[in-house]
């Protein structure tokens, strides 16, 4: 009891110049508002069942809304053409590949894992390894699984069977989401560059393939030496929806088995192979086929936008043209938010002081401008720079700011100082001692 | 200064030239579903199939059909999506790619006042306006995907037997194919349903006899979509089939008969000369005698990944 009352007179002390009140309250008050974060994140987190808006809200970034809506367009790229395979088997495959051969790509690139032999269609596996042993630069895809804490590796590297990756080299096609499995609900913003599975690197499959087709540009996004490379999409192609679609020349089945095509297409160019639908019209479809930033609903679930194989060609026209995303370090992200949220409280609380009745409509008025400000300054250094700021942590205290400084400075500041928020039992506590 | 002269006015000619080369197309198409089609200036009656990569000049016209898409790439970099069925001038297209560039800055202000002023959506309020969705589905005519056959457009045979191997449809269930076969006045002569990817004929049945040239096309029964294009077959003539007997009688020397090693040898026969369909159905046939030698399977893979068509 004496300690609780040396505090309180501690306290009182320090709050003795005017001044440093107005600063003290203002540190506080920023603490105050961050605890609340930290509460409401927790509380709705265990009630989450009860959040569905938030559930949904966790799984968008701001700059989803750049990528869906309010960025340049960019130009479509010209390295790659995308087939589709469908629902070819191995001969199907086969056929499509050496049909392409004929026209001399530089580099095959199959987003397919033929796992195991097909018993039932030797023939079939006989075609397809023959066609790929014929395939100039070829990179065929593996999956690093079974992650291992201890040595923040993965202990597997799965790959097509043998009789096929022996041909070529292999790139990981792993790509970072929620999903527990491949076909559960999938989102995709990132990648891992170059995992470690048993004490070895297994690069990405589009930077294998970059490797092949310009080993400058793919050296220069390895030299980055970053783990993880946000995905900088540039759009979707032919068969997939979502905003900017058709930014990759795509070809169905049919326009290979044809050979609906003009030879120069192929020609020297980067070939990715893999499942886009049953065909171009296959809308339907969802295998292989993630949620991304171009999804035109990027808040909350929708139907996914983009199959995986698009998603590696977006990765390869990253590389390729040098479109890298850099991300502000977490350490300077925490900094600015702290600033902002401090910034906003002091200039809130003197609102409050010197403008009590204005105080609502001002700082709501106020808070809103702030946030489109910052959303914009978010947009356009993402346009310009290619740099993802990270004001999510801000925003949110500014959001909260108004109505979280009223009940600071009404309750917390006031149970705190003399001004009528005197704990009861040192009131009683002096009253008794006076009698 | 004569010298100078004239290299000035080099330059400023290849100046003048060289921008108009090097923009020799409007358009280049990206992607291409349905079956859209290009007509160039000076041929008026001449539609021809578009194909993904075709360059497109000012002048040249296309034709979206259907529920087809296009997707076409400006020389600009810029690109545009055509969903609506219709003819166009590609002149006409480039105008509104130029048109449609907006700031970030535009979009920005675009999307806030998209937002501020929308409406919020009631959807039990206002129900009526919400019955885009059935619980049905729909089953519409579309562009036929390829069933690719093993070999050339047309194809000269010697014969009697051919088979005919195609790439599976790959439907989730196994479907029918029917084969319906046509002589060269495109009258059907015989139609065969068959499970497996493949039918042998052989060309001494009646119905085949008088025909030079057979021509076929195999679809997936109840699956529209799913057909292939016309092949040909040209039975070889007369003088031709005799000198070929014999060469491959000597080449065979005495491994003839039914034996796989024998089918063999006339498909590596068969194969020197030309003759990719005969050379097809001896590998079949060497491989259905004996489905364990991996070797057959081997020369059969590499024949067919050898060959142009």
């Amino acid at each position: 009891m004496k300690n609780i009352s040396r505090l309180f007179r501690f306290i009182k002390r320090a709050f003795s110049s005017r001044r440093k009140r107005f600063w003290m309250h203002a540190t506080l008050g920023t603490i105050f508002i961050f605890l609340l974060i930290g509460f409401v994140v927790q509380v709705f987190s265990r009630l989450n069942f009860l959040d569905p808006v938030g559930d949904a809200l966790k799984d968008i970034e701001v700059t989803d809304l750049v990528f869906s809506r309010l960025r340049g367009e960019p130009a479509a790229d010209e390295h790659i053409v995308i087939v589709n395979i469908a629902r070819l088997d191995r001969r199907g495959i086969a056929e499509q590949l050496r049909i392409i051969n004929k026209y001399k790509p530089r580099v095959v690139g199959i987003d397919v894992l033929f796992e195991g032999e097909k018993k039932e269609d030797p023939m079939g596996d006989a075609v397809l390894a023959e066609v790929l042993s014929e395939t100039n630069n070829l990179v065929m895809v593996s999956k690093v699984n079974d992650y291992d804490e201890g040595s923040d590796g993965y202990r597997q590297l799965e790959k097509s069977h043998p009789m096929f990756s022996r041909y070529g080299v292999t790139g990981h096609a792993n790509l970072t989401t929620e999903a527990l499995s491949q076909e559960q609900y999938k989102s995709s913003r990132m990648f891992m560059t170059k995992p470690i599975v048993n004490g070895e690197e297994e690069l990405a499959f589009a930077i294998k393939v970059a490797a092949l087709y310009d080993p400058d540009a793919a050296k220069a996004f390895v030299d980055r030496s970053n783990d993880t490379e946000i995905i900088n999409f540039r759009g979707n192609a032919l068969g997939g929806t979502g905003g900017f679609g058709n930014k990759f020349y795509a070809l169905d089945v049919a326009d290979i088995f044809r050979e609906n095509f003009t030879p120069d297409l192929i020609k020297n160019k980067i070939v990715l192979m893999g499942f886009m639908g049953e065909g171009f019209n296959d809308l339907t479809t969802i295998e292989d086929k993630f949620y991304t930033p171009l999804n035109p609903q990027y808040a909350g679930r929708a139907f996914p936008d983009m199959f995986g194989v698009v998603i590696h060609a977006n990765i390869l026209a990253m590389i390729l043209n040098k479109d890298f995303i850099d991300t502000m370090p977490a350490f300077i992200s925490t900094v600015v938010n702290i600033l902002l949220c401090f910034f906003n409280v002091v200039l809130f609380s003197w609102i409050y002081f010197r403008f009590p009745l204005w105080y609502d409509g001002v700082t709501k008025t106020l808070q809103l401008i702030e946030t489109f400000l910052l959303l914009l300054l978010v947009i356009l250094f993402f346009h310009w720079f290619n740099y993802a700021l990270n004001f999510t942590l801000g925003i949110a205290s500014i959001l909260l700011a108004s109505d979280a400084l009223e009940v600071y400075h009404s309750v917390i500041r006031n149970a705190l100082t003399d001004k009528a928020g005197r704990l009861y039992f040192l009131e009683k506590k002096r009253r008794n001692q006076n009698l | 200064m004569k010298h100078l002269k004239t290299t000035t006015a080099v330059l400023f000619f290849s100046l003048l030239i060289t921008p108009a080369m090097a923009q020799d197309f409007v358009f280049r198409v990206l992607a291409n579903n349905g079956d859209n089609q290009l007509k160039v200036p000076g041929q008026e009656d001449s539609w021809r199939p578009l194909k993904t990569g075709e360059k497109l000049k000012a002048d040249d016209e296309i034709k979206v059909v259907g529920e087809a898409y296009l997707g076409l790439i400006h020389h600009s970099g810029k690109t545009l999506e055509i969903k609506k069925a219709g003819n166009y001038q590609a002149e006409e297209l480039s105008s509104q790619v130029k048109q449609g560039a907006n700031s970030v800055m535009e979009k920005y202000a675009d999307f806030l006042i998209s937002k501020i002023s929308e409406e919020e959506e009631d959807v039990v309020k206002d129900y009526k306006k919400y019955q885009n969705a059935t619980g049905a589905v729909k089953r519409a005519l579309s562009k036929a995907t390829a069933l690719k056959v093993l070999m050339p457009q047309t194809s000269t045979v010697m014969g009697p037997q051919v088979t005919l191997r195609w790439i599976e449809a790959g439907l989730a269930k196994p479907p029918v194919y029917l084969v319906t076969l046509k002589n060269e006045f495109s009258q059907t002569i015989k139609t065969i349903k068959t499970r497996e990817p493949f039918i042998t004929l052989d060309l001494r049945e009646d119905v085949f006899k008088k025909q030079e040239l057979v021509i076929f096309d195999v679809q997936v029964v109840g699956k529209k979509r799913y057909k292939s294009d016309e092949y040909g077959i040209k039975r070889m003539a007369g003088d031709n089939s005799d000198q070929i007997k014999e060469e491959l009688a000597t080449f065979a020397g005495k491994n003839g008969g039914d034996q796989a090693m024998s089918h063999l040898l006339k498909a590596m026969f068969f194969e020197d000369k030309n003759l990719p369909l005969d050379a097809i159905t001896a590998y079949e046939r060497a491989i259905a005698l004996e489905p364990e030698v991996a070797e057959f399977k081997l020369l059969y893979s590499r024949f067919i990944t050898s060959q142009k068509f």
